[in-house]
């Protein structure tokens, strides 16, 4: 699913013909520079569906386990709890940097094929080479892998403080939506700065020139600020609860 | 499992105190210069050090207006949305060469709007629609982002001809200091001593070493939260000369303008000191706002989000049109036309297409106007 999506906006914007000057925004540029369909798929994937796919298998590791039973089996192994943990991070991590990488190389695959790749020109009216833009979309997966990752590090801890896959899936899709809502109200501008979804376009400031680096920083830092405290309470929570069921 | 659960307790308060202590919501102490009387700080900033500046600024522009919805499919960069909300913009400018350069580039979610001048030559981007135009600009979009450039908008307060009307009615005071992007700063504040004026005062942090301004706070009359802010996030006292040249990339549409048939000079000076305003000529409003995005393209109708928003508002149009319609339906019809009031800024619309801006009441900029307009009939 996370592979087709970007071959379908691909495919759409051929079909529709949408020429530079007609459409706004991203997608215009589609047409005119297949690499474009790498930057256009995350910035319509990265608000929410990126987020939610992320957040529904990291949900999954530890509730569904303690569901379907298999976390007393597996907590009877000679395995320390802190390692049970850190593995089920390093698997949802995982999903989360195959999910973008996935969008990504799918975005780059169809755009080869279905549009010409040239010079691209960034936001601010530069031209920049082939080769120097395919570094700038390297670093781009690279920061939107940081940010999902961040969702996947929520998703767990929300999956050690329930036993129902159900309710740990709800928590973190809810979580991730009350997020992007509050994000997108006037009246709590003051707040948005700090939530975990504020920052997920700021990838967009990769494609600037200069670079500006300000608003990247901010956003990888608060995801490792969240990341801290989220991975703190999955530990006190996973290592320290009762399992007698 | 008690004594557990302090740890992420503990996690919480550590990454609370990192990010309070980190983006200055702790006071630090502000640094210690030598001291400085407000006519030498003044001198300074008329004759800075240095001749190229760039940057990224933070704008946060909050007159009274309510908030722009940020809608993804709504438009990207526009100048018009500088009326509103926080902005980042870039900021170069380099006046050593025989003709002076300046770039200032609106960066909004997923666009840019650019604007480079090279001596009377002037390109402005804009991504969106993937159009640069080539010759002309017109009046309200170069003043919207003059406001974005801390020289330019110090430059208000603090110029020649502001010193001329300002200097008798205004108090002028460098007791503090302050830090702004990893810089030392003398702060101008400025206290207007008339009446009928909106500004409650002006904060301008000067770097202390070039005499650059690098952060302009406007505050209202009683008010603790300033109406205007621009502030260097990042400054460096030099500029790319790459950065400062701009060619129409390939594939982008480029519209030469030919050079407008206005008046020599479309803004005129009206009245005197703090209560004074400029006038623009030719402004019909309806007009200025069943024409915003038409020129870049076949208008469309809105579709998703921006329907429902536009449905709404009970207007026809973009989002965009629809906020500006609803402003000025707030207006207040007198007999010298639409008055408009903000906490910071007034307008009037005369029925001779003028428009009247001031930092005054709306009682002090009808009279302004009353008077104008009896002078001239």
């Amino acid at each position: 699913m996370l592979a087709v999506l970007p071959v379908l906006l691909g495919v759409s914007v051929k079909v529709s013909g949408v020429g530079a000057g007609t459409g706004t925004g991203m997608l215009n540029q589609v047409a005119g520079n297949g690499l474009f369909l790498v930057f256009a798929s995350l910035a319509l994937t990265v608000p929410l569906f990126l987020p939610v796919a992320v957040g529904v298998v990291a949900a999954d590791q530890v509730a569904g386990d303690a569901a379907d039973g298999t976390l007393r089996t597996v907590l009877a192994w000679p395995v320390g709890r802190s390692r049970l943990l850190a593995a089920k991070l390093v698997a949802a991590v995982a999903y989360a940097v195959a999910a973008t990488c996935t969008v990504a190389l799918s975005a780059l695959a169809a755009g080869t094929v279905l549009f010409p790749m040239r010079d691209v020109t960034l936001l601010s009216g530069a031209t920049i080479p082939l080769g120097a833009a395919f570094g700038r979309a390297v670093l781009i997966a690279g920061v939107v892998t940081c940010c999902m990752a961040g969702v996947a590090v929520l998703g767990l801890t929300i999956s050690t403080l329930t036993d129902s896959p159900a309710t740990a899936l709800a928590g973190t899709v809810g979580l991730i939506v009350t997020a992007e809502i509050a994000g997108s109200i006037p009246q709590l501008t003051p707040v948005q700065p700090w939530l975990f979804s504020f920052d997920w376009l700021a990838f967009a400031d990769l494609l600037r020139t200069p670079v500006y680096w300000g608003t990247i920083t901010h956003s990888l830092w608060l995801q490792a600020g969240y990341a801290i405290v989220a991975l703190s309470l999955a530990w006190a929570r996973f290592t320290s609860r009762d399992l007698a069921l | 499992m008690r004594r557990r659960m302090l740890t992420p307790i503990v996690a919480a308060a550590a990454v609370v105190a990192v990010a309070a202590v980190s983006h200055g919501l702790v006071p630090r102490d502000p640094p210690r210069l030598p001291g400085i009387s407000p006519l030498s700080l003044l001198k300074k900033i008329g004759k800075p050090e240095t001749q190229a500046v760039s940057g990224t600024v933070r704008l946060n522009v909050d007159i009274g207006l309510p908030r722009l919805p940020n809608l993804g499919s709504g438009g990207g960069a526009d100048p018009i949305r500088l009326l509103s909300g926080v902005h980042l913009v870039r900021v170069a400018t380099d006046a050593s060469g025989p003709a002076a350069r300046e770039r200032i580039g609106l960066q909004d979610t997923l666009s840019e709007y650019d604007l480079f001048r090279d001596g009377g030559d002037l390109w402005v981007w804009d991504s969106t629609h993937q159009t640069a135009r080539h010759g002309s600009v017109d009046a309200l979009t170069s003043a919207l982002l003059s406001f974005a450039s801390p020289s330019d908008l110090a430059r208000t307060f603090t110029g020649p001809t502001a010193l001329e009307t300002l200097l008798f009615n205004t108090a002028y005071s460098t007791r503090e200091t302050t830090r702004v992007a990893g810089r030392d700063c003398y702060v101008l504040q400025i206290t207007p001593r008339s009446e009928g004026t909106t500004v409650g005062s002006v904060k301008i942090a000067v770097d202390a070493a070039t005499g650059v301004p690098l952060s302009v706070a406007v505050y209202p009359t009683g008010s603790s939260t300033p109406a205007i802010q621009a502030e260097f996030q990042s400054v460096s006292f030099t500029a790319s000369a790459a950065e400062l040249r701009f060619t129409p990339p390939p594939g982008a549409k480029v519209v030469q303008e030919a050079t407008p048939d206005l008046p020599a000079n479309p803004v005129q000076g009206v009245g005197k000191g703090w209560t004074a305003a400029a006038a623009i000529g030719g402004v019909d409003p309806q007009k200025l706002i069943a024409g915003l995005g038409t020129s870049h393209g076949p208008q469309k109708e809105p579709q998703g989000a921006a329907a429902v928003l536009a449905a709404l508002a009970g207007t026809p149009g973009t989002p965009l049109q629809s906020y500006l319609r609803m402003m000025m339906a707030a207006g207040q019809k007198t007999p010298v036309g639409l008055v408009w009031s903000s906490r910071l800024v007034t307008l009037v619309f005369t029925p001779d297409q003028r428009v009247f801006a001031a930092f005054a009441t709306p009682e002090s900029l009808e009279a302004t106007v009353a008077a104008e307009v009896g002078s001239h009939s």
